[in-house]
Order: C-alpha cells, then structure tokens, then sequence
C-alpha cells in the first residue's frame, strides 16, 4: 500500500512515497475515505448581468444540493433576488412555483407566501447592499419527486438588517437539471458556489 | 477539503412505525448534520422525533422542549410550542405521496457529551394541499450521552418510505 503511516511503520513488501499522486487521492476520495462530503460543483462570480444560471448541476449525483450566496446585491436599486428551475433544459416561467417566507427586521416581522408564482423569492427587497445565505435544493433530479429548497438569508436594505427564512417547491414531479437567479431590473453582483451534498 | 464527513446512511424500504439510527454520535464530532428525504407517510403527519442513549433506550422521559414556525403558503403561519413534552413532535411535515414526500436538514449540537443538553435546529419542506414547510429548534433538556435517534408519526400510522443521511461536521 503505497501510502504513508503514523505510528509503527509496517514491514510492507512494496516501496513506500509516503505522497499521494493524483490518482491515489481521487481512487480514495471516489470511495469517500478522503475529502469532505461536500463537492463544489460550480463557482460563479458576477457583477453586470441580471441571470445567473447552473446549468451543469450534476443532478444524477446529488438528491440534496445546497448554495451559498457569497455578497450578492442588486446594483443600482431595490429589486427581489429571485430564482427559477429548468426542467429538461426548459426554464419553467409558468406560475407554478409555490412558496412561503418568514422575514424580519428591527421593528416588524412578516409572512411572504404564494401559491402560483412564476418565481421563488429568496431575498425580498434587496437594495444595493449584500445578501448572504444558503439554500438547500431536494430531488432535484428526480422525476418522479417535486423539487423543493428552504433557503435562508440576510441582508442590508435601507441600512436596516432583515433575515428571511423558509422554502418552497415547484409541485411537478419532473427532472430540473438548471437553477437560475436573475433580478428584474437590476444588474447582480457578488458570488453563488453550488455544491453537492455527497453520499459517501 | 470540506469539513463536512459522512456517517452513515439509512433507508427504510418497506413500511414500519419507526426508523431509527444508531450509533452515530460519537466524541469524534460535536455536531452533526442530517438529511431526511424522500419521508412518504401512509398517512398526512407530523413526523416525530426522540433521542436514543449510550444505553441504547429511547429517551421517552418528558424532557423536550421545541418551538416551530410552520410557513404555510396558502394560509397565515402557525406556530408550535412545547415545554417538557415526550418527544419533539413537529420534525416534518409530510405526505402519503411518493412525489411530495417531506425533505429537511437539521443540526445536531453536543449530543454525545454526558454533560450537556442536546440542542437541535431543522428546516423541513414538504406538501399539504399546498407547500408547507417549518423551522424548528428544539432541546433534550437531559444531561446524556445520546449516540442516535428515531423518527415515528404522531398518529401511530406508518411511516412507508424515507431516507435519513448523517454527517459529522469535522474541526480539522
């Protein structure tokens, strides 16, 4: 084994590195006896476009995905950070999504729900300063299971701190293979990493 | 490297009262990271949890306190409470169908040491009617080694399907 030990070296029979080479490491990450259990599957960063899209999300992989939003804003104004899936290739602008908030900022907490969206919200009012947070994405890839997330957020808007937190699905058992953020009005900036949630 | 390691998975494949997980607290991590997908009910429920000790004995005492909000999206948020309750009574959400089966995550903190209370968060998603999803905290007001837990429904159906992943998050 051509590894390297601690404590009492063994008497092996084959030379010994004692390093790693690249294969090594990714035969003993492949059967998760090396690394996390998160894998990166895509990093974007951004700072003039009103979409963001994951198009490679390897969902045959994963039946739970999580992103970090890593300083989004809008840039310019107040507008949603909003999401949407692609099922097949095709993005599902429909209003179908459903969804249901919970927000909060130092003088009032509110609900923020639907039903028949054509979109998930997951930071409302963002106004040029910085969202960071995290969302969680199950059965993404399955097509014979709803999509779901929860998401939770925080941000500056107006110089007032809010939080938001909840979730949502889009309530068509069928296979999203994208995700994509987009604002209406405003160019985005900041940075989302996407990553799977490994099973070993 | 992430610091996120997996223990264990556990898939119930045929329809039980309970499933439970064993042995996946240790003094290797102090907390702990759980995914719960694919939970297919035999009937509409909440989902519910208990602890499992070093013993091996479900923690049945009335020593769990929780709250959740539950975020409706057809109707005003409700809220849960209980103070000194058997168990943790509103994990879940979650549905007879195999297509809107319940999701969440939930951490674990310092649910091996002996000399702490085991505190606990979770964001579920799962369909009513309508999506209903919760977040919750909750606590095992115990000082005790727990090594595992076990979901079960409030109304004694039968749970028909689900999968539970664990993961311990490393400080390394």
């Amino acid at each position: 084994m051509p590894y390297g030990y601690l404590g009492q070296t063994p008497n092996q029979q084959f030379k010994n590195s004692g390093v790693f080479s690249v294969g090594d490491a990714k035969a003993l990450t492949d059967v998760g006896q090396l690394g996390g259990s998160l894998e990166l599957i895509q990093e974007q960063t951004f700072s003039s476009t009103t979409t963001i899209d994951f198009t490679s999300i390897k969902g045959n992989k994963y039946d739970v995905m999580v992103a970090q939003l890593n300083d989004v804003q809008t840039n310019g104004g107040n507008d949603n950070i909003d999401m949407r899936f692609y099922e097949s290739g095709v993005l599902e602008t429909a209003s179908v999504y459903q969804y249901a908030l919970q927000y909060g900022y130092p003088s009032t907490f509110g609900e923020t729900r639907s039903t028949g969206a054509d979109r998930m919200v997951i930071a409302p009012n963002q106004n040029s300063e910085n969202t960071n947070g995290y969302i969680y994405f199950y059965n993404l890839n399955n097509s014979s299971k709803y999509s779901f997330y929860t998401v939770q957020t925080t941000n500056l808007s107006g110089g007032n701190f809010f939080f938001y937190f909840g979730g949502g699905v889009l309530p068509q058992a069928s296979v999203v293979d994208g995700i994509r953020f987009f604002s209406d009005t405003y160019n985005l900036e900041g940075g989302i990493s996407l990553y799977g949630v490994k099973e070993l | 490297m992430s610091n996120l390691r997996f223990i264990n998975e556990i898939t119930l494949g045929s329809a039980a009262a309970s499933l439970s997980v064993t042995n996946v607290f240790s003094a290797d991590y102090d907390i702990y990271q759980i995914t719960f997908t694919d939970t297919e009910l035999a009937a509409l429920d909440w989902v519910e949890l208990r602890f499992i000790n070093s013993g091996g004995s479900v923690v049945s005492a009335s020593e769990y306190d929780g709250a959740v909000l539950e975020l409706d999206t057809s109707g005003t948020y409700g809220e849960g409470k209980e103070v000194n309750d058997t168990n943790f009574s509103r994990l879940i959400r979650s549905h007879t169908s195999e297509a809107k089966g319940g999701v969440a995550t939930m951490h674990l903190f310092n649910p091996f040491s002996s000399s702490s209370y085991t505190y606990g968060l979770v964001q579920s998603n799962g369909v009513i009617t309508n999506g209903f999803g919760t977040k919750g905290m909750f606590c095992l007001t115990q000082a005790s080694s727990i090594t595992g837990f076990q979901i079960y429904l409030n109304g004694g159906s039968n749970l028909n399907k689900s999968t539970i992943k664990t993961y311990g998050l490393a400080v390394t």
